[in-house]
C-alpha cells in the first residue's frame, strides 16, 4: 500500500530527501500558507496521509507541515489586482442619468409648467438615483465554509451573497429632491423664461457628468484603498480628490450652459438694439453673473448629493437633496426673485453639504 | 436538567448541512429541557413554527450580514473596549502574547453586557485604528505583506462579525433566571463562533459545556479562506482568532465529543486534552433501513459524490478504463451533483477520451441515496479527502461492497469490511473493484460484514446514550448555584431537585467548581488561571 514510486506521482527513482519531493509539488500551497496548520489541512485535502509523513520520516503530518512551513520561504503577496475599470457600465449610467433628467426638462420646457405635466415629469427624475446607482455589495462576508454549506453530493452551495438592494427609501428621497431641484425653477420662471430654460437643459444635461464625478470618485477611492498603507495616509491621499472632482463637474457644466446660451443666442436674441462683438461675446452676455453663480449653486447641489449616494450616505444625500430646493423655497416665499432666491438658498445648503461630504467622503469606510 | 444546545448555520433545511442531529438529540432525552441557540446567517431564519416539539425555545442571532443598529459608547466607555480590544488583537498578531487572547475575550464580554455597545464599538474608526496600530506595531506577525488601508477594514469587518455572539442578549443574570446563565450545561455543536457563548458563560456563571463536532470548524475554515478574496494579512489574522478561539475552546470544554478519530487528532494537536476527548460518531437513521435488494444484472460499479475535484472522479474513470479492460461488461454510475463549473463536462470529455463513455453514465442526484446504491454491485470512492464518515457510512449500511481510497477516515469507517487503495493510483483502484466484480461469495461477506460494523458504530441510541452519561457527569461535578445556593436575582424560586445526588455528594469535597476529579479536575492542565477562580469573583474582577 505503500510503494514509493506510486507516492503522489513522484517518479520512481528515489531521492535522499522526499520532503523536497512533496515541497515541489505543493510549493503553492505552502508559500501562501499563513500557518503550519494551514499547510496540513492542504496536504490532507490533497490526499496524503499519515503513510505520506512516515515517508518523509515524520510521526505524523503536523510535523511534516511544520517542517514544510518552515523550509518554504513566504511569497510576498502581489499587489491587489485592479478591479476592471467598468467604462461601459459607467458610460451606460451616465447617458442614462443625462436621458432621464434631461427629457422630463425638455417637456415641461415645450409643454409649459403645468401641474399634470410637472407631476409627469417628476417621476423618472425621481427615480434616476435609483436606476443608475450600482448594484450595492453588501457587507463583506467571510467564507462559507462552515459544517453544511454542501453536502456530500453537491447541493446547491447557495449563494447567499447578502447583496441589500437598491431600490431604497432615502433614494427615492434623493430622486425627489433632484426633481424638484430641476422642475423649479421652469415652474417658477420669470422675465426671461427662454434664459431659465435654457439653463436648466444645460443643468439637466450635466446630470450625467455629476454621475460620472461620483463614479469617478469612487474609483479613485478603491485604487487608493488598496495601495494606502494606513488609514492616515489614505485620508491624506483622498484629501484633494473630492475638489478636484466637483471641478471636474463644474466645469462641465459651464461648458454645457455656455454653450446652451450660445444655441439660445442664435435662436432668439436678446431683445432690444443690437450689441456688438461676436456670438461667444453674446452668448457670455446673455446671463447676468447672478445667473451663473446660481447655475454654479445648482451644479454642486447636483453633484454633492450624488458623491455622497455613492460613498453610501444615502440619508446625508437625500436630506441635501431635499434642503437645497427648500431653502430656496422658502427664500422665493420671502418675496426674493428666482436666481436670487436659488443662490442664497442653495447657496447656504450647498456649502453646508460641501463641508459635511469633505468630513465624511475622505475616510475609508465610504469606499469599502 | 436545561441544557442550551448552541449551533450554527441553517439547521431547519433537512436536505442540508447537520441535518436532524440535534433534533434527534433533543428528542432522544425527553428527560431533560432543551433550549435552542441559534447563530443564523445575514438574516434570522425564523425557526420558531417549524420547531421540532422536543426544544423548550429558540433563541437567534443574525451572525453574518449587515450589523444591527445600536447606539455608540461615550467617550470613557469607549476607552475600556479599545483596552479589551487592543488586548485581544494583541494576542492575534503579536506570537508572544498569544495568552491574553481569553482575557482579552471576557473582558470584552463584560464589557458588551453591562452596556450591549459593543457591536457599534467594533464597527467605529477607533476600532479600525486600535487595529491597525496594533497590526503595525514591529513583531507582528503577519506572514509577509504589511497591511494596506483596505485590509484594514476588511479585517475589522470579519473580526466584528465573528465577535457578534459577545453582545448576545443570552447571558442572564446567573442560576435561575433565563439564559445561558440559567442552563446545567451548554452543548456546542460544530465549535468556531457558536463556541463563544458557551466560553462567557462558563466565565461569567461556570455553566460546563460539551463541544460535538463533525468535521472540524477550524480546518474547514483553512479550507475556505484559502480560496477567499482576502490579502494574506487578513487571512492571518482570522485565521489566527480562529485558531486562538479554537484553543480556547479546547481548554475550557468539560467534554470533547469528535465525530472521529480523525478530527480527534487534529483536537489534539490543537491542545485538546485526550483524557477529556470521546469519539462519538455520528448516529444516522439510515441505520433502520433495510439492506438494498439484489444486485443489477450487469457488474455495476457505482460511484457518488460532489463532482469536483477533491472528490477525484477523474481517478475513477481511469481505474474504471481498466476494469473495463478486464470486464468489458462493467459499467459504471456516477451519481452527483456539480460542484465546481465545469467539472461534469470535464469528466464526459474525460470519459470520451478513454473510450469508456458508452458504459458510463452521469445519473446526476439520485431520489435517495439508498437507490443509488442499489443501482450498483460494488459502491467506489475515490476521493482525496474524507473529512466527514457520513457518505461512506451510508454505502456500508446498504450492504454493498465498498472500496475506498485510505484517506482521511476512510481506515477507521470501513475498517476491515472493504478494500482500502491508495489514493490517485488507478492500478490499484481497478485492481480492487475487478477483484470483488469477480468474487461474488467475498463482495456478500464484505456488504455484510459492512453493513453490521456500520449500524453498530453509526446508530442513533449509542449516540444518545453517550450524551446521556455525559450530561450526568457533568452536573454531578459542578454546582448548581455556584453563588452560594439562593436563588438568582430574577427571585424565581431555588430548583433543588433540578440536581441529581451526584452533585450534593461531589460538592461537598469541593472548594470551587473546577477543583473536583474527572472531566473537570483535568481542565487545570490548561493553565487558565481565569477560570479556575469562583465566578463571583472573577465578575468582580473583570
Amino acid at each position: 500500500m505503500s510503494g514509493g514510486g506510486t507516492a503522489a506521482g513522484s517518479p520512481g527513482r528515489p531521492s535522499g530527501d522526499p520532503v523536497r519531493e512533496v515541497m515541489a509539488e505543493h510549493r503553492a500551497l505552502c508559500e501562501r500558507a499563513v500557518d503550519p496548520l494551514e499547510i496540513a489541512a492542504g496536504l490532507e485535502e490533497a490526499g496524503l496521509g499519515a503513510e505520506a509523513a512516515a515517508r518523509c520520516r515524520h510521526a505524523d503530518l503536523f510535523s511534516l507541515a511544520e517542517e514544510l512551513y518552515a523550509r518554504v520561504p513566504r511569497r510576498p503577496t502581489p499587489p491587489p489586482t485592479a478591479r476592471d475599470r467598468q467604462c461601459g457600465a459607467a458610460a451606460r449610467a451616465t447617458l442614462t442619468a443625462a436621458a432621464l433628467a434631461v427629457l422630463p426638462c425638455a417637456a415641461v420646457a415645450g409643454l409649459g409648467a403645468r401641474w399634470p405635466v410637472l407631476l409627469a415629469a417628476a417621476v423618472p427624475l425621481a427615480l434616476t438615483p435609483a436606476l443608475t446607482a450600482e448594484p450595492p455589495a453588501g457587507p463583506v462576508r467571510p467564507p462559507f465554509a462552515s459544517p453544511g454549506a454542501a453536502d456530500e453530493l453537491g447541493a446547491e452551495r447557495s449563494a447567499q451573497r447578502g447583496t441589500g438592494t437598491r431600490w431604497r427609501p432615502a433614494a427615492l428621497a434623493h430622486g425627489v429632491g433632484l426633481a424638484v431641484l430641476l422642475l423649479l425653477p421652469t415652474a417658477v420662471a420669470g422675465g426671461d423664461r427662454p434664459l431659465t430654460v435654457a439653463m436648466v437643459l444645460a443643468a439637466a444635461v450635466s446630470a450625467g457628468s455629476a454621475e460620472r464625478a461620483a463614479r469617478w470618485y469612487r474609483q479613485v477611492g478603491r485604487g487608493h484603498l488598496g495601495a494606502a498603507a494606513t488609514l492616515a495616509e489614505f485620508r491624506a491621499r483622498m484629501r484633494p480628490v473630492l475638489p478636484v472632482a466637483v471641478a471636474l463637474h463644474l466645469a462641465v457644466l459651464t461648458v454645457l450652459t455656455f454653450a446652451a446660451l450660445a444655441v439660445l443666442t442664435v435662436v432668439a436674441p436678446r431683445p432690444g438694439p443690437g450689441h456688438g462683438g461676436g456670438l461667444l461675446h453674446l452668448a457670455a452676455e446673455r446671463a447676468g453673473a447672478v445667473h451663473w453663480a446660481a447655475q454654479g449653486v445648482l451644479g454642486l447641489l447636483l453633484v454633492l448629493p450624488l458623491l455622497l449616494a455613492r460613498c453610501g450616505r444615502w440619508t446625508a444625500a437625500a436630506t441635501g437633496a431635499l434642503a437645497g430646493p427648500a431653502a430656496a423655497l422658502a427664500l422665493l416665499g420671502l418675496g426674493r426673485s428666482g436666481p436670487v432666491a436659488g443662490l442664497l438658498g442653495g447657496g447656504a445648503v450647498a456649502v453646508v453639504l460641501f463641508g459635511y461630504a469633505c468630513a465624511v467622503l475622505g475616510r475609508a469606510e465610504a469606499h469599502r | 436538567m436545561r441544557v442550551a444546545l448552541l449551533t450554527e448555520g441553517a439547521r431547519p433545511y433537512p436536505r442540508r448541512g447537520d441535518g436532524g442531529w440535534c433534533d434527534r438529540l433533543a428528542e432522544g432525552l425527553p428527560e431533560h429541557e432543551f433550549e435552542l441557540y441559534l447563530l443564523t446567517g445575514p438574516t434570522a431564519l425564523g425557526v420558531g413554527d417549524r420547531l421540532s416539539p422536543a426544544w423548550r425555545g429558540v433563541r437567534e442571532l443574525a451572525l453574518w450580514g449587515r450589523r444591527p443598529g445600536v447606539r455608540a459608547p461615550g467617550a470613557l466607555r469607549r476607552r475600556q473596549y479599545a483596552r479589551a480590544y487592543e488586548e485581544l488583537v494583541r494576542a492575534l498578531v503579536l506570537p508572544g502574547e498569544r495568552a491574553g487572547f481569553g482575557a482579552g475575550l471576557y473582558r470584552l464580554a463584560a464589557l458588551a453586557r453591562e452596556d450591549g455597545t459593543l457591536a457599534a464599538f467594533l464597527a467605529s474608526a477607533h476600532a479600525r485604528r486600535t487595529l491597525e496600530r496594533v497590526w503595525r506595531l514591529p513583531g507582528a506577525d503577519t506572514s509577509g505583506g504589511q497591511p494596506l488601508a483596505c485590509d484594514v477594514l476588511v479585517g475589522a469587518d470579519l473580526l466584528e462579525q465573528c465577535l457578534r455572539p459577545l453582545s448576545a442578549p443570552w447571558y442572564g443574570t446567573g442560576t435561575g433566571s433565563g439564559g445561558l446563565g440559567g442552563a446545567d450545561l451548554c452543548h456546542v455543536v460544530g465549535g468556531g463562533p457558536a463556541a463563544l457563548p458557551a466560553l462567557v458563560a462558563r466565565h461569567l456563571h461556570g455553566v460546563p459545556f460539551v463541544v460535538t463536532e463533525h468535521g472540524l470548524h477550524l480546518r474547514e475554515q483553512y479550507l475556505g479562506y484559502r480560496e477567499a478574496p482576502y490579502r494574506r494579512p487578513v487571512r492571518a489574522l482570522l485565521l489566527a482568532f480562529f485558531r486562538a478561539l479554537t484553543e480556547e475552546t479546547y481548554r475550557q470544554a468539560a467534554i470533547l465529543t469528535p465525530g472521529s478519530s480523525h478530527d480527534q487528532q487534529w483536537q489534539r494537536r490543537c491542545g485538546a486534552d485526550p483524557g477529556r476527548t470521546r469519539v462519538v460518531y455520528e448516529g444516522t437513521p439510515a441505520v433502520a433501513r433495510p439492506a438494498a435488494g439484489p444486485e443489477p444484472d450487469v457488474p455495476t460499479l457505482v460511484w457518488a459524490g460532489a463532482l469536483e475535484p477533491g472528490r477525484d472522479a477523474e481517478l475513477m474513470l481511469h481505474a474504471f478504463a481498466q476494469v473495463s479492460a478486464g470486464l468489458p461488461a462493467a459499467r459504471l454510475v456516477i451519481h452527483g451533483e456539480e460542484a465546481a463549473p465545469g467539472y461534469r463536462a470535464h469528466c464526459e470529455a474525460l470519459a470520451e477520451r478513454l473510450s469508456i463513455a458508452g458504459a458510463v453514465e452521469f445519473a446526476g442526484r439520485p431520489g435517495s441515496l439508498a437507490e443509488a446504491w442499489e443501482s450498483g454491485t460494488v459502491a467506489v470512492f475515490s476521493a482525496l479527502s474524507q473529512r466527514r464518515p457520513r457518505l461512506l457510512a451510508d454505502a456500508m449500511l446498504s450492504g454493498r461492497a465498498v472500496v475506498s481510497t485510505d484517506v482521511g477516515v476512510a481506515r477507521e469507517v470501513v475498517g476491515p469490511t472493504g478494500l482500502l487503495v491508495p489514493p490517485r493510483d488507478p492500478r490499484a483502484l481497478a485492481g480492487a473493484c475487478l477483484a470483488l466484480l469477480r468474487d461474488e461469495e467475498r463482495r456478500a461477506r464484505l456488504g455484510l460484514a459492512g453493513r453490521l460494523r456500520a449500524q453498530e458504530r453509526f446508530a442513533v441510541e449509542p449516540v444518545i446514550g453517550a450524551f446521556r452519561e455525559i450530561y450526568l457527569e457533568l452536573v454531578s461535578q459542578f454546582p448548581a448555584f455556584p453563588d452560594g445556593g439562593g436563588g438568582g436575582a430574577a427571585g424565581e424560586p431555588p430548583r433543588p431537585f433540578a440536581r441529581p445526588a451526584e452533585f450534593w455528594l461531589a460538592d461537598g469535597l469541593r472548594g470551587g467548581p473546577d477543583t473536583g476529579g474527572g472531566p473537570a479536575g483535568a481542565d487545570g492542565s490548561g493553565g487558565d488561571d481565569g477560570a479556575q477562580e469562583r465566578p463571583g469573583a472573577l465578575a468582580e474582577a473583570v
